[in-house]
């Protein structure tokens, strides 16, 4: 009896030990050097769906690289903190993520426009890379003004140019784009009008009508939107939104009133699988562009499948939405700072050593995703491939158009360009320029 | 071109029917603040608590009605921890105590309903299609949806069926009594619990049923909690206490907003939607502050 | 002790506490025969209500405990009762202020009663008719919105109600206050007959102690949480201290009671007003009230009402509870318009005056419900009172301007002194709220004071006081008239020591005036007796 207790006593006790053990050493007690990312998810609120499989795909990708070796021998350690895709909050975040075991942060992802315009400005200050990816400030795209920000994996302002160049080509070309109509359904917040600046100097360039029209967040309302847009009647609506809930009901709406969803062209925030499946039917047709395509298929992604969620590390409670387009994107991110991390550590000569913030933006700065890189990675064709320089941290400035069938989204055109790039870099250029006028920033050189 | 005419009325139609979907969720908003005369902040977490867990249990595969009865059940159940955990040890607190308390009980259910159900946006098929009626479309060229006339129908049914059950049944006396002096009412025998138990369940069903009509239009999601905010113009233009005031609350809300949007917002760059029943509010609460139905302060010097 | 069968209630030695801290009874035992009324008798805030309530297990609900004794009703304890459970007990608490469901039909209400009963819709409806009988006056308003019934029908409906839940034992509340004298005894016959016919026991808590004891068979009076006296309604009627307290027929004398102050007070090292009198001889009228008449809707609160204030004297207006009295005040301060009538302040005529006007013009008031910052300390509450005496805009003490800062200290000098007069130095810093309601009412007189008006008006400014408390008022009171001349109007529902202090008195019954005079002339007015005692004098 008593001897039963005893045992029972020490198995208890062991256990304990074991349980204390793991949570008491943390990688690096190992020897091993780490590298510390900050993860200001946002899994919770209007914006989950987004935050879960982005985030998740980050995490994801961090386990991976540990399992197979880490950054050169670096083991990557992160920390969470959840936003709601707040601004307020992610200034919090940001402050509390700012360091973990005596190491700062390298970079920040708010995956958002209105917590990376909080932030911002705090970049160059903290030694810190803002890494955009495919969101906020459309001008950080000029590095010489903004040289710790990046938004490779193309910009806002891109984006609409190639929604317009292909909206030209479904037209029969440019000309005849003359006299048409095109509204932008838009969320009422500075996202929701990014695009306005270079979508109103294409609309006098080409000619046609520009009809703005906001919704109020969480837009679960669309009523009067789509009774204007009924009368407008316009040839094609280019839909800017923020949250599964507004982005679903745009396709409900929209055919409520019968306007087709062929004529429908989506914002890389509101085309995800999470934005289509709850507008059911409705959503059958509708053209959404990416910058990371979604899909199984890719090696990285199988292998992910494989390691990580096969040995019960996954991210996502649901593992079917590993390779959906929100965790592609998400992975593309992740896989960018790991790559910026290699480039710093050879940069700097400190190949299996962490990397300090200055070391890093280096790398990032230095990224160049050739075919033949990305295949290795074991992602090619998932994203764009592209080289960041000095003064262009854009990257590619390129997407691919998808369209909704009812289950899944097919691929209807490969990588595009907007067809004028060079008037897009005028209008960032512009852009850029006139904030480092009115706050007395001298551009860097590069040469 | 479609005439002018006919365009406003198909906004102010719209107007309406989405103004049917805002009494729903006022109707429970009305139901608390009549037995405690608080407004309840959880309304919206009971809401998106209630629809995702019914969309939740059909996920696994059980059958509508089942689902359904089980959802009214576990709203019951929330009703009834809610009588024991919250308002029972703060009985005799203030009202703003007890409205601090529904604040934190939203907090509970949102996450609660997050942890258990995730937080993915799901769809909700009711069946009915979220398409114009073919033959109104045609016959009247007006855009109307089944699921709006659908959601207009059951509110006008719950409407109903709760002013007849207050009206007319011994347990809408005794809510009645307790809504108009809590004390009094317990002073001759009322039990106060038993009338809470009642008043905060029904309003779990009220926020299932306007939970199943939102979930069907918009998807089952976050946002709904949000939504279930715009019930409080209607409320203080309805009148907090009063279930009529609560339909022509929710109608007014509903067609202002909508031609406030189409024939106004354009000058203040759209997006009016949001603010606008809150302006129309502001002006009820200087000139009619009891709302439309509200009750008068009935004060005796 | 044993129960005793003959007894529906026994009460033994209960202290009743609320939120921990305020002790409301210290010890009240009291017994209800079976098929008895038996009415407790007390000033406000004695601890009537609170021992109702204990009975009915209302308690709780304000956050009030029987901390000690015991409660039996029919033989059995009470522990752990909750009111609905008292009521399928037979025993239904008419709450104080009647608490009609306002917004809903008069039979809505009285059916609402039955509540705690399953009755067939058919035995409802006799049980409904059978309350009717008496009182008919409600049948024929059963249809309309108990909101808007009168008082005296409001506590018909209160009583009906109650009624519908057939007790066997009726706790009533202050039935009386502030209603009509008819409509006071109608009620009273009501529930007399609903005492003899329906053998409903009654526990009958009344100010009005005159009506009670008519009414009652056995009597207690409450003071200060304590049974100071008890006895049969006729025993006590002729009790010469009842009749001095409550029934306010006083043997006392001015002089004598400035003396017997100053006694008091050189025994407690005080200072009192000096036995040989005040600083300010009585001068002309100040303030007349010239036939002023008021209505509300139909209901008439004042009849042509004539009476003068003379220049630093102490004017008393008395009355039994609903005379008029709080209106006749609120008239002066111009809270009420009167539709009649005229109020002239210094020779000229009062017109179109708001409390705010009124108060510039040198009348402060008090209230009868103690209207304090109860969060502030004494000395922020009396400085309030200095407000009127700020010139400095808002703008100027933000940005602390010479002049603002200068009167600011000016301001803080004078309230330091209102309070050292008021002797209450060792309290100047604590939060009003925590303090007893004698001293509250203090620091209102003091808050009063610190506006330094040439009139004050007092509403009930011993309400709910001890008769210590009382004394001691009293005191400030004529230190105040004696040392500041200030002119001092007071209002009182009980003669008691009111009838000593004042220098006249002016008495007010169903709102009329029925006599004005010196106190000795108003004791002597047959009218005025008969008002109190409701027997006519010989």
């Amino acid at each position: 009896m008593i001897k039963s207790c005893m045992r029972k006593i020490l198995s208890t006790l062991s256990v304990v030990c074991l349980l204390g053990s793991t949570i008491v050493l943390p990688q690096n007690s190992f020897g091993a050097e780490t590298q510390y990312f900050p993860v200001a998810s946002s899994r919770v609120g209007p914006y989950s769906a987004m935050g879960t499989g982005y985030y998740g795909a980050q995490i994801d990708y961090m386990n991976y690289v540990n399992m197979t070796g880490g950054v050169n021998g670096v083991m990557l350690t992160w920390q969470e903190c959840e936003t709601e895709y707040n601004a307020v909050k992610t200034v919090e975040c940001y402050q509390r993520l700012m360091q973990k075991d005596g190491q700062k942060i390298v970079v920040f992802d708010t995956l958002g426009t209105p917590g990376a315009y909080a932030v911002i400005n705090r970049m160059a200050a903290d030694n810190v890379v803002l890494a955009q990816y495919g969101y906020g400030r459309t001008d950080a795209a000029d590095g010489r003004v903004w040289p710790w920000v990046f938004n490779a994996a193309s910009h806002y302002w891109s984006q609409i140019g190639v929604k317009l160049r292909w909206m030209a080509e479904m037209e029969g070309g440019i000309p005849n784009m003359k006299g048409k109509k095109i509204v932008h359904l838009h969320i009422d917040s500075a996202y929701g009008r990014e695009p306005l600046p270079a979508m109103r100097k294409i609309a006098t360039d080409w000619g046609f009508t520009l009809i703005e029209i906001a919704i109020a967040p969480p837009g679960l309302e669309q009523q009067s939107q789509w009774l204007q847009i009924r009368r407008e009647k316009p040839d094609w609506v280019t839909f800017w939104g923020a949250g599964s809930g507004m982005n679903s009901t745009a396709m409900t709406n929209a055919a409520r009133i019968n306007f087709p969803r062929t004529k429908m062209m989506y914002v890389t925030f509101g085309g995800a699988e999470e934005d289509m499946v709850p507008a059911g039917d409705s959503a059958k047709g509708t053209y959404v562009v990416a910058n990371a395509l979604p899909g199984t298929d890719f090696p990285l992604v199988k292998d992910i499948k494989d390691k990580v969620y096969g040995a019960g590390k996954g991210n996502l409670s649901d593992t079917s939405r590993v390779g959906t387009v929100y965790w592609n994107r998400g992975l593309g991110s992740a896989v960018m700072w790991v790559e910026a991390m290699r480039n710093a550590q050879k940069i700097h000569n400190k190949v299996g050593k962490a990397v300090t913030g200055a070391e890093f933006r280096d790398g990032y700065e230095a990224l160049n995703m050739t075919d033949a890189r990305l295949a290795e990675i074991g992602v090619k064709g998932m994203v764009a491939p592209f080289a960041i320089s000095c003064a262009n941290h854009e990257g590619a400035g390129k997407f691919a158009l998808m369209q909704w069938d009812g289950k899944k989204f097919d691929k209807v055109k490969d990588w595009t360009e907007p067809n004028d790039p060079k008037f897009i870099r005028q209008l960032i250029e512009d852009s850029a320029a006139k904030f480092a006028k009115e706050n007395n920033i001298t551009p860097k050189k590069c040469s | 071109m479609i005439s002018e005419l006919l365009f406003f009325m198909e906004v102010l139609v719209a107007g309406l029917l989405s103004g049917t979907m805002y009494s729903l969720v006022a109707l429970g908003f009305v139901l608390i603040y009549k037995a405690s005369s608080t407004f309840n902040f959880a309304q919206g977490a009971m809401v998106f608590f209630a629809v995702l867990s019914f969309v939740g249990l059909m996920e696994f595969g059980i059958p509508f009605f089942v689902a359904f009865i089980i959802t009214v059940v576990l709203m019951i159940g929330v009703g009834l921890a809610t009588e024991r955990l919250v308002l029972r040890p703060l009985m005799n607190q203030s009202e703003d105590t007890l409205l601090m308390a529904t604040i934190g009980l939203g907090f509970v259910l949102e996450g609660l309903a997050q942890a258990v159900w995730g937080v993915e946006v799901r769809r909700l098929d009711l069946g009915i299609k979220d398409s114009p009626i073919p033959w109104i479309a045609d016959n009247l060229q007006l855009f109307i949806s089944a699921l709006d006339v659908t959601a207009g129908l059951v509110a006008t049914a719950m409407i109903v069926g709760l002013t007849l059950l207050f009206k007319y049944t011994k347990i809408g006396l005794g809510l009645r009594s307790v809504a108009d002096d809590a004390g009094a009412a317990s002073s001759i025998g009322i039990p106060l619990k038993h009338i809470m138990l009642l008043v905060w369940s029904a309003a779990g069903v009220v926020a299932l049923v306007a939970g199943m009509m939102w979930g069907a239009r918009a998807g089952v999601q976050f946002a709904l909690i949000d939504l279930a905010l715009k019930a409080l113009p209607v409320l203080i233009i309805g009148g907090f206490s009063s279930i009529p005031g609560a339909i022509i609350g929710g109608l007014l809300i509903g067609a202002s907003e909508k031609i406030l949007e189409v024939y106004i917002g354009p000058y203040f760059g759209g997006g009016i939607e949001g603010w606008a029943p809150y302006v129309l509010a502001i002006f009820f609460l200087l000139y009619r502050p009891e709302g439309l139905f509200g009750e008068k302060i009935i004060r005796r010097v | 002790m044993g129960v005793d069968s003959n007894n529906i209630l026994e009460v033994k030695n209960i202290e009743v506490v609320y939120d921990n801290v305020i002790l409301a009874l210290h010890d009240v035992s009291l017994v209800v025969p079976k098929g008895k009324i038996v009415a407790l008798l007390g000033a406000n805030g004695a601890g009537k209500s609170t021992t109702l309530k204990s009975i009915s297990t209302m308690l709780a609900s304000e956050r009030g405990k029987v901390t000690k004794g015991t409660i039996n009703y029919n033989g059995k304890s009470i522990d752990g009762e909750i009111p609905s459970q008292m009521v399928h007990r037979g025993m239904v608490q008419v709450l104080e202020g009647r608490r009609c469901f306002g917004h809903l039909t008069v039979e809505e209400n009285i059916i609402a009663g039955a509540y705690s009963r399953q009755l067939s819709k058919g035995d409802l409806s006799a049980e409904l008719e059978k309350i009717y009988t008496y009182f008919t006056r409600l049948k024929d308003r059963r249809g309309s919105q108990a909101g808007f019934t009168s008082g005296g029908e409001q506590q018909m409906i209160a009583v009906a109600r109650a009624m519908m839940a057939k007790p066997t034992m009726l706790l009533l509340d202050e039935p009386s206050m502030g209603l009509a004298p008819q409509l006071v005894a109608e009620i009273f016959n009501i529930v007399k007959e609903l005492n003899q016919k329906e053998g409903v026991s009654i526990l009958l808590a009344e100010q009005n102690t005159n009506i009670a004891l008519k009414n009652a068979d056995y009597g207690y009076i409450l003071e200060t949480g304590r049974v100071m006296l008890e006895g049969t309604a006729q025993s006590l009627s002729n009790d010469e201290k009842v009749k001095e307290l409550y029934l306010g027929i006083s043997k006392g004398e001015r002089k004598n009671f400035r003396d017997a102050l100053f006694d008091d007070a050189q025994k407690k090292n005080t200072t009192a007003p000096s036995p040989t009198g005040r600083k300010f001889k009585i001068g002309g009228p100040i303030l007349e009230v010239k036939n002023i008449s008021l209505y509300f809707g139909g209901v008439k609160a004042i009849t042509n009402i004539s009476f003068n204030i003379l220049k630093h004297e102490i004017r008393a207006i008395i009355g039994p509870n609903g005379a008029g009295k709080s209106s006749m005040l609120n008239c002066i301060n111009g809270i009420y318009q009167p539709q009649e009538g005229t109020i002239w302040y210094k020779g000229a005529v009062l017109d179109q005056i708001t409390p705010n006007l009124i108060s510039r013009m040198g009348i402060s008031r008090t209230f009868q419900n103690l209207a304090l910052f109860k969060r502030m300390s004494v000395l922020d509450n009396i400085l309030v009172g200095r407000k009127l005496h700020t010139k400095s805009n808002f703008m100027q003490v933000g940005f602390q301007f010479p002049q603002a800062v200068k009167e600011e200290k000016a301001n803080r000098q004078k309230c330091e002194e209102i309070i050292s007069f008021l002797e209450i130095e060792d309290i100047k810093n604590t939060q009003v709220g925590k303090l007893p309601y004698g001293l509250q009412k203090k620091v209102e007189l003091g808050r009063a004071l610190a506006t330094q008006a040439e009139i004050l008006l007092l509403d009930e400014p011993m309400a709910g006081m001890n008769v210590e408390e009382k004394r001691d008022m009293c005191r400030f009171i004529l230190k105040v008239n004696d040392e500041l001349g200030t002119t001092i109007v007071l209002i009182e529902h009980d003669m008691g020591v009111v009838m000593d202090i004042s220098d006249r008195v002016v008495v007010l019954d169903y709102g009329k005036s029925i006599g004005d005079g010196t106190p000795d002339v108003v004791r002597a007015n047959p009218k005025v007796i008969d008002a109190y005692l409701g027997v006519a004098h010989d």
